[in-house]
């Protein structure tokens, strides 16, 4: 028997064999955190669970193997202590680099521009245009995580139980791609208990949908919600649970069913084809892409050898710079990044020079856009003003916001 | 005007479809009227009928077919022509195969006006489009009728053009009147009707069908005095309108186009054919008045010259270049318009050619667009405005 006062302060977690072991169970970094918040001195965790349990400071972490160490560490000695490391932002290790990428300028100043403000991205191109290679490369020129984006995302892989043995913090972007075949619960989440989804397992990294046309029409407008809060809501049976998902979307389609449009040469798609083609996506989830940008097929690449292509490094020094202006922009508030901000509060956070705000509007008539993706031009001129080290949101960067969308398309062949 | 029973015309050309049963019935009972009144056994006997189609006939009798046609026409604000009447065009009389009745919708435009037709593939480029609507808009400038099929692409860009100068189309179609296929040119449809007008051999309510548009074609070759090919690949329907037109003795004008793009494989092929080569509606005007002795209204003076091209010949041209040429330009937005054809270029291409930075060239081009120098064929693709 333990005398009731000695435990005062402290909670348990872990799963008892009935040979008295102490098994390890997924989410313990997110219980120690829960743990710490809701005031406990200390926890206790299987050993197994000990270095993740351990991330968290403030709170004092024991681990077990079996009960009887459990009893002795109030009565005697027993149960080991975790040892606390220092948080350090690690370069994000990753084997691709955009130095790989020949020509495809517009996609890769578009992903550039979305990477500093995380904002989402549609690229559009011929089978073979380096779509996926692309998007792949993403997560490396995105700003290095800070302590709060790992724990948070640490916590999500481990209550996904996919954080590996030994329980290290996430310290890369993850990027995330799943099938188009894939279901809505396992991109929203689902199951019970409700486990995390491939949105919420995106979170401070990519979303990558290859296909986007391909996807089942329910599963793409799953994502709305998360595009739009950047969280999602599970209703189940007993209540429901949300889930961070602050990701940011990369879309990838081919501009027709063959692929080559518009080149009409090679396409023979009808425009009536090409419309279906496109309209599977629905106004409301381009409306909320950001930025869209368009890859040329292999012909205009191949024209003669293009320079290689600039460093993940030297594009990401460069984001970096972006990343701390809009860090020291959202002091005090719950935003990180540009695209974070809420329709609603835009004018608050990014005021535009009058010629700007007047260029915008001209645009907004002539198309006839939504409001949404009128916010969604501020911000993304915003950002590009960021990585122009530009105090203001000049004419410039807006017309190459607008340069990214294509609301009055005629569509027509080359 | 001839006298004739407008409804039994108009029965007689909803029910029965098929031409050779059509001139065999016309030739055993007369007139429409004769055929109507006809009984099963008659039908059979004298008309050469199976039993199945004859009592399909009576039957369509019975119902009451003729009272909803005609309420669809009404409604339309369309009517039956049948061949003998006055209103009918005269040049589809002496045409293979003429058709004996037509369905109107709009007004059709005096016989004595010249009429061409414009036409060329669906799947078009910018370029031809771009080509097809100056066309049509010098033609309808010039008091010309642009004759085409009312399909995406060439058809639409031309009809539009003939509009946009307040000019007189003919759209043929290949279904029914009332309903416009494609659906995407349904206010280009109506937009027809109000300042043209929209012919169909098809009664109301009848699709759009694949063999339909062969047979179409030899309308839109007996309604113009010449037909002028934009755009069309190889083997394409574009083609089968030529040969008609050709059968008719009718001009055939055709647009050269790159040796690479299949789109002008067709154009090209008939050049070589012996077609005439045309580079604005100059030569087609100068063709008209010299084959037919035909007058148009309007003279070089007020046509256009294509955007780069510098010929003596009427060729053409948009009103806006002339406001263009007043605009100053920045030296950079200079050397980025220099880089753009009428055919678009990839944005990416650009920078490899201005070797300017994505940013840069971004805030150019965004700059020219808004200016209405150039403009965005489809997402990252520029070309020159027309």
């Amino acid at each position: 028997m333990i005398p009731q006062e000695l435990t005062r302060g402290y909670g348990f977690i872990g799963e008892l064999g009935l040979d008295g072991s102490v098994r390890g169970v997924p989410g313990v970094l997110s219980c120690v955190y829960e743990a710490k918040q809701a005031g406990f001195d200390a926890v206790m965790v299987p050993m197994a669970n000990l270095a993740e349990g351990g991330l968290v400071d403030g709170i004092l972490v024991y681990g077990v193997e079996t009960l009887t160490e459990a009893v002795r560490h109030f009565t005697g000695d027993g149960g080991q202590m975790a040892a606390r490391t220092k948080w350090e932002p690690t370069e994000p290790v990753i084997g691709a680099d955009f130095s790989d990428i020949r020509m495809q300028f517009m996609a890769k100043r578009a992903a550039e521009i979305a990477a500093a403000g995380m904002h989402n991205l549609l690229l559009t191109g011929p089978p073979g245009a380096g779509k996926t290679m692309l998007a792949s490369r993403i997560p490396g020129i995105m700003p290095k995580m800070t302590f709060a984006e790992s724990l948070e995302l640490t916590k999500i892989y481990s209550v996904a139980g996919m954080l590996a043995e030994g329980g290290e913090m996430i310290r890369v972007r993850p990027f995330r791609a799943p099938h188009h075949t894939s279901t809505i619960p396992a991109l929203a989440g689902g199951g019970r208990p409700p486990t995390p989804g491939e949105v919420t397992l995106a979170t401070n990294g990519v979303l990558f949908l290859d296909e986007l046309p391909e996807f089942r029409r329910g599963s793409i407008e799953v994502l709305r919600q998360p595009l739009e809060k950047k969280r999602i809501h599970i209703s189940r049976l007993g209540g429901g649970v949300e889930y961070p998902a602050g990701f940011m979307l990369v879309a990838a389609m081919n501009p027709c069913p063959c692929g080559y449009y518009p080149d009409r040469n090679r396409c023979t798609c009808t425009p009536d084809m090409i419309r279906r083609y496109t309209s599977r996506i629905s106004r409301p989830i381009m409306d909320r892409i950001d930025i869209h940008a368009w890859m040329p097929g292999i012909e205009v690449r191949s024209l003669t050898e293009g320079p290689d292509g600039e460093s993940s490094a030297a594009i990401r020094a460069r984001v970096e710079r972006a990343t701390l202006v809009q860090r020291k922009r959202f002091e005090g508030s719950p935003y990180r990044f540009n695209a974070d901000v809420p329709g609603e509060l835009t004018e608050h956070f990014f005021p535009m020079k009058t010629e700007t705000g007047k260029l915008l509007r001209e645009y907004a008539e002539r198309t006839g856009c939504s409001a949404r993706v009128f916010h969604r031009l501020v911000k993304v001129a915003r950002t590009i003003a960021d990585l122009g080290e530009s105090r203001e949101i000049e004419t410039v960067h807006m017309t190459e916001a607008i340069g990214f969308r294509n609301e009055e398309a005629d569509n027509v062949g080359v | 005007m001839s006298e004739y029973d407008y409804e039994s015309a108009l029965w007689f050309c909803s029910v029965v479809t098929d031409s050779k049963i059509r001139k065999r019935l016309l030739a055993a009972f007369g007139t429409p009227e004769g055929v109507r009144s006809a009984d099963e056994d008659a039908l059979v006997s004298e008309g050469g009928l199976k039993e199945d189609s004859a009592s399909l006939l009576c039957s369509s009798k019975a119902d009451n077919r003729i009272g909803g046609i005609l309420r669809k026409l009404d409604q339309a604000n369309a009517r039956f022509l049948w061949h003998e009447d006055s209103r009918f065009p005269k040049c589809l009389l002496a045409i293979d195969d003429a058709p004996l009745g037509l369905f109107v919708q709009g007004t059709l435009p005096a016989q004595s006006l010249p009429a061409v037709a414009v036409i060329g593939t669906r799947q078009s480029s910018a370029y031809g489009e771009s080509v097809a609507r100056q066309l049509g808009r010098s033609l309808g400038d010039s008091g010309v009728v642009v004759v085409s099929g009312l399909a995406m692409g060439i058809d639409a860009a031309a009809h539009q053009g003939c509009l946009e100068a307040n000019g007189t189309t003919v759209a043929v179609l290949g279904s029914g009147i009332g309903s416009s296929y494609p659906r995407e040119n349904e206010m280009l449809y109506r937009r027809i009707v109000k300042d043209g007008c929209v012919i169909s051999e098809y009664a109301p309510g009848i699709p759009a069908m694949k063999h339909h548009f062969p047979h179409r074609n030899r309308l839109i070759a007996g309604l113009c005095d010449g037909v002028a090919v934009v755009e069309a690949k190889n083997r394409s329907g574009t083609l089968i309108t030529v040969d008609r037109a050709l059968e008719q003795g009718k001009s055939v004008y055709a647009v050269p186009g790159r040796i690479t793009d299949r789109n002008s494989d067709g154009c090209n092929h008939l050049i070589r054919e012996g077609a005439m080569l045309i580079t604005g509606p100059g030569e087609i005007l100068a063709d008209l008045a010299s084959t037919y002795g035909l007058m148009v209204t309007d003279g070089c003076d007020g046509h256009r010259v294509l955007a780069g091209t510098e010929s003596s010949e009427c060729p053409i041209d948009s009103s806006k270049n002339s406001k263009k040429k007043k605009m100053a330009l920045e030296s950079e937005e200079k050397i980025v318009y220099a880089f753009l054809r009428l055919s678009p270029k990839h944005f990416d291409q650009l920078v490899w050619e201005s070797g300017m930075t994505p940013r840069e060239l971004a805030q150019i081009l965004g700059s020219l667009e808004r200016s209405g120098w150039i403009e965005k064929a489809a997402g990252g693709w520029y070309r020159c405005s027309e």
